[in-house]
């Protein structure tokens, strides 16, 4: 399969900033190896668990007076101590387990190969309580609210919209680390997403089930010779050309991908048929072929979505979570079949912790929660962050159980973008307010989580 | 989805000079019983409208139906585009719930023994009124509402057809009243009571240590009403003095709101309804029961309090005069409802234009939606507009310009399902009560223009989308029908009557797909595509001028301004 260099090169030199490429693809790279040994190549994949997780049922204390709060505060919501899969260790001289459903993240935790980040959220600079009731720190925009926080957590620039995200600005920082395909170092299984819009880099959409489409009768040459012709009206508007090239960028790109992807590994391991699971797939056959889009650092991103839980907490999560954790399980032992174990780090993100307080039929929306981390590079088998003392005083408690953050999401992101290699120097414009953070509470603490 | 192959290898056979002439096309050519195409006259007569009289209606068809058709074109063409949005205003509703019922007993299922209808009904029932509904401007309205006021198939409302339909009811009901009367209808809709859980929602309860849901009084302020910022009439925020945006509500206030919606349950059919029964009765407004409602004074937005002793519906009733009447509800619904039926960018003064109609309909009543939609629909910044349409329109329109119907002595089976799969788009099929995209989106390259569209434009959709397009114009079978029905198909042959008068063919593809404006570019490679297709059957060049123009960004776009 050819590159389709003609359409590419075409249109190179005026889509270039709109595509998100740095300068015109240089195609003596495509289809061979990338500039950069295949030992050097660094992945996250960002798990958004769309709709605001009840991540407080998800790790859960199990040491005697810590369940007796947790069960108090949770009533009807309190999963029972006998299911909780204990984890290994202590944080805080408390110990946990986690939901009934993470067998997987359990085995992980325990081989040291996966932790939890607790009670962490967006905060724009460093928050107690006493200042958020004197109104005088900065806080990020709608608390509380799913569209708001969804955004917080993909762009970590939680008090003001600048349109980029965290993974896009991560891989800017890193400009020559694709030198193939640069819209491929931002790869979606859920379409558009804030977390890898970048100044400089673009992201490429692919169907998790379908994979990438080709465009039906563009291979008669009239239909393409045509169809192609539409998209380059020197006098279209904005929109038509940002509509333009979204279609051409389908077509040059999709050529590149399906010419690549000819060449994934057929893995063995097996996958389960919910749709999360093969968005897992997809992305590990797409990591086996780095080398032949020509990418040496990549963002992949997926949602699995539902989590809204206001009802039926523990029937809802009974029934996803299940897939949640196999998704995640199959996809490290795919890496550990591709011998990248070391080079992938996963992580979930999701809109807010809940309310501990139930409503009677589930629970809120609230701020801190718990983030999942897997990977070979994690220091796991211990728990990083402050757990908050489930009780009804606790002042971080800032209404019903919802916890002002013990740590900041800037923490989680620093030690990521550490590990995916962004320079001491570039931190700032990958996380603005990370400065703020920097030798405080609510930035400490998960230093050396990931390391290699 | 084999069928078009076969059909697309014909213009390969052209592309390599392969003459073509003979049935180079296996799909069974020709217009099966298409329903509802009116042709045009053939001579021309004193009265005849004109070119501008076309070009106008063809602008409000594309804007105020689900699809410009022939038909309506001639008719809007006639009367003018102002007296056909009166005659739309005054069409009665064609609901959707009866068609679901018409399935239902067609297939034998008895909805007053508790029997639940298959759920694919609400979408049968949901494209006979896309295609075929005389009310199209109330259709496209209540789908645009549909977008605001959020409900989506999952869980219950995904297996029964009459949630979803019935709530598809209760905005066709309000989509020409008032908003104040949408806005609770909407609240006491049990399908937004199982959507956003506050059926079933019960007052604190200290001993079990419960206090109410806070979901329905969030969504409630955020989407459905006030936003979360104060706005100024024309949607610009309001700034405090350090220049921030000033919040609209905080967290205490959505735990006053929560206490508001306590106490509802779904109704029965054949018994007693009982707070906390989990058997959705979605025909019927859920119910109140005192008992679970939340009792004492409550404090409602701008310092407006509730007093104690209020049954709970007199809560409820209270709470939306106190959101409806928040200055931010005419710029902030109005807005949306633009972006929905006009354009993506509009301007402050567009806005404060809606917000002013919204606020006074001229009579001094606030709220009344026929007046909005048409002050929306009679802008002039029409002219100015840019919006990427909505794949699932696209489908539709395509659909209705091409007479689709079922074939003859059988019945609409149309599911949406390739759509939903090709394109990410479906009514109520979001995936949240904060629909497809944000009203905020701005895609990358667009120059910081917004584009709620394009968050669900991605290379994957983009494709999707022209196969969609493949299909529906390519396909002998079209759609993906359910088993026992027949498959639609299309009526092709007034296009094919017009194909070789190149200007009437190219000006009639413009009033049914470019609103009248297509622009030389295209016209000039449309009319290179038909010269060298020129030995072609005239079906197949119908069929190649379709898929082009279909899939252009110009046909992709309405508007070439922005």
């Amino acid at each position: 399969m050819m590159i389709n260099r003609r359409s590419l090169l075409r249109r190179g030199a005026q889509s270039a900033v709109s595509l998100g490429m740095s300068s015109v693809v240089p195609f003596s790279l495509l289809g061979s190896a990338g500039a950069r040994a295949s030992d050097d190549y660094r992945a996250v994949v960002c798990v958004l668990l769309a709709g605001g997780a009840d991540s407080y049922n998800i790790l859960v204390p199990r040491s005697e007076q810590a369940y007796a709060q947790y069960q108090a505060r949770r009533s009807d919501l309190a999963l029972s101590r006998n299911d909780l899969l204990p984890l290994e260790g202590a944080l805080d001289g408390v110990s946990f387990g986690l939901h009934p459903a993470m067998s997987s993240l359990q085995q992980r935790f325990n081989a040291g190969q996966a932790t939890l980040v607790t009670n962490i959220g967006p905060l724009v600079e460093p928050t107690t309580r006493a200042a958020l009731e004197a109104g005088n720190v900065r806080l990020p925009l709608g608390l509380f609210s799913h569209s708001d926080q969804i955004l917080s957590w993909q762009t970590a620039t939680p008090a003001n919209r600048a349109g980029t995200g965290f993974g896009g600005r991560m891989l800017d920082a890193m400009p020559g680390a694709n030198v193939g395909l640069a819209l491929a170092g931002n790869i979606s299984l859920s379409g558009n997403n804030s977390f890898q819009a970048g100044a400089a880099t673009g992201s490429y959409a692919l169907s998790a089930a379908d994979g990438v489409r080709r465009i039906a009768g563009y291979d008669s040459d009239v239909f393409r010779r045509y169809f192609d012709r539409f998209l380059e009206d020197p006098n279209a508007s904005t929109l038509r050309r940002v509509y333009g090239n979204k279609v051409q960028s389908a077509i040059d790109t999709g050529d590149v991908f399906n010419s690549a992807l000819e060449g994934a590994t057929a893995l063995s391991t097996p996958f389960s048929d919910h749709y999360f699971s093969a968005a897992m797939k997809r992305i590990a056959e797409l990591i086996s072929v780095r080398e032949s889009l020509g990418v040496t650092r990549q963002t992949f991103f997926v949602t699995y979505g539902g989590w809204d839980h206001h009802e039926d907490t523990l029937g809802q999560q009974a029934d996803m979570l299940p897939a949640l954790d196999s998704g995640l399980g199959q996809f490290q032992v795919a890496l550990d079949e591709l011998g990248l174990s070391q080079s992938v780090t996963t992580f979930t993100i999701s809109d807010f912790g809940r309310t501990l307080t139930s409503n009677g039929k589930g629970s809120d929306h609230g701020w801190g929660g718990n983030a999942m981390i897997m990977g070979g590079a994690v220091q796991g088998g211990q728990l990083y962050g402050h757990f908050p003392e489930q009780v009804e005083d606790n002042p971080l408690d800032v209404g019903r159980g919802r916890f002002l953050p013990s740590t900041a999401t800037d923490a989680m992101y620093a030690e990521v973008s550490r590990w995916m290699g962004v320079a001491p120097e570039s931190m700032g414009s990958v996380l603005p307010n990370w400065a703020n953070f920097e030798g405080s509470t609510q930035g400490a603490g998960l230093m050396g989580m990931l390391t290699g | 989805m084999k069928q078009w192959v076969v059909s697309l290898m014909f213009l390969m056979l052209v592309g390599c000079g392969g003459g073509g002439g003979g049935s180079g096309s296996s799909a069974p050519s020709g217009p099966t019983a298409g329903s509802g195409s009116g042709s045009a006259p053939t001579s021309p007569t004193p009265s005849e409208p004109s070119a501008e009289d076309y070009k106008a209606a063809a602008v409000m068809l594309d804007l105020a139906t689900f699809g410009v058709t022939d038909e309506s074109l001639e008719a809007a063409a006639k009367i003018g585009p102002y007296a056909w949005l009166d005659e739309q205003f005054d069409t009665p509703p064609s609901y959707h719930l009866p068609i679901v019922y018409r399935y239902g007993s067609e297939y034998g299922y008895d909805i007053s023994n508790g029997t639940i209808f298959p759920g694919l009904y609400r979408r049968f029932a949901f494209f006979e009124r896309a295609f075929t509904a005389p009310d199209q401007l109330r259709q496209l309205t209540a789908y645009a509402l549909s977008q605001i006021l959020v409900v989506s198939d999952s869980g219950a409302l995904g297996v029964n057809p009459v949630g979803l339909s019935s709530y598809y009811d209760t905005l066709l009901e309000h989509s020409f009243g008032n908003y104040r009367d949408l806005l609770l209808a909407v609240t006491l809709h049990p399908s937004m009571g199982f959507f956003l859980s506050h059926v079933n929602n019960a007052k604190t309860d200290t001993t079990a240590n419960t206090f109410p849901d806070e979901n329905y009084a969030r969504e409630v302020m955020q989407l459905f009403s006030i936003g979360l910022y104060e706005l100024n009439p024309d949607g610009s925020q309001k700034r405090d003095v350090q220049g921030n945006p000033i919040a609209t509500y905080d967290n205490e206030d959505i735990q006053a709101f929560a206490k508001i919606f306590t106490g509802l349950a779904y109704d029965s059919t054949n018994r007693e309804p009982e707070f906390g029964r989990n058997q959705a009765v979605f025909q019927l407004p859920m119910v109140m029961f005192d008992e679970y409602h939340e009792p004492g004074e409550k404090h409602l937005l701008k310092g407006q309090i509730v007093s104690d002793g209020q049954t709970g519906l007199e809560d409820i009733d209270d709470a939306i005069d106190n959101l409806f009447n928040h200055p931010n509800v005419g710029p902030f619904v109005g807005r949306q409802l633009i972006q929905r039926l006009v354009t993506s960018n509009p301007s402050p003064e567009y806005i404060a234009r809606i917000s002013a109609v919204f606020a006074d309909n001229g009579e001094g009543v606030r709220g009344d939606m026929k007046a909005v939609v048409r002050a929306i629909l009679t802008d002039e910044e029409i002219a100015d507009a840019g919006r990427v349409r909505e794949p699932f329109r696209r489908y539709l329109a395509a659909g209705r310009a091409l007479n689709i119907g079922p074939v003859e002595g059988y019945k609409y089976g149309v599911t949406g399902y390739i759509v939903q799969n090709l394109t990410g788009q479906m009514v109520l099929t979001a995936p949240s009560v904060f629909n497809f995209y944000s009203p905020f989106y701005r895609p990358q390259g667009g120059m910081g223009l917004i584009s709620p569209e394009m968050q669900i434009t991605t290379e994957d959709t983009a494709i999707g989308v022209t196969n969609l397009m493949a299909n529906l114009v390519y396909g002998d079978t079209p759609m993906a029908t359910h088993p026992e029905l027949s498959p639609v198909a299309l009526n092709l042959e007034p296009l094919v009557d017009l194909v070789d008068n190149e200007d009437a063919f190219f000006d009639q593809l413009d009033r049914l797909f470019f609103a009248g404006n297509m622009s030389d570019f295209t016209r000039a490679i449309l009319s290179e595509a038909m010269a060298e297709m020129s030995s072609s059957p005239s079906e197949e060049k119908v069929k190649l001028s379709l898929y082009l123009s279909l899939t252009s960004p110009e046909q992709a776009v309405f508007g070439g301004v922005q």
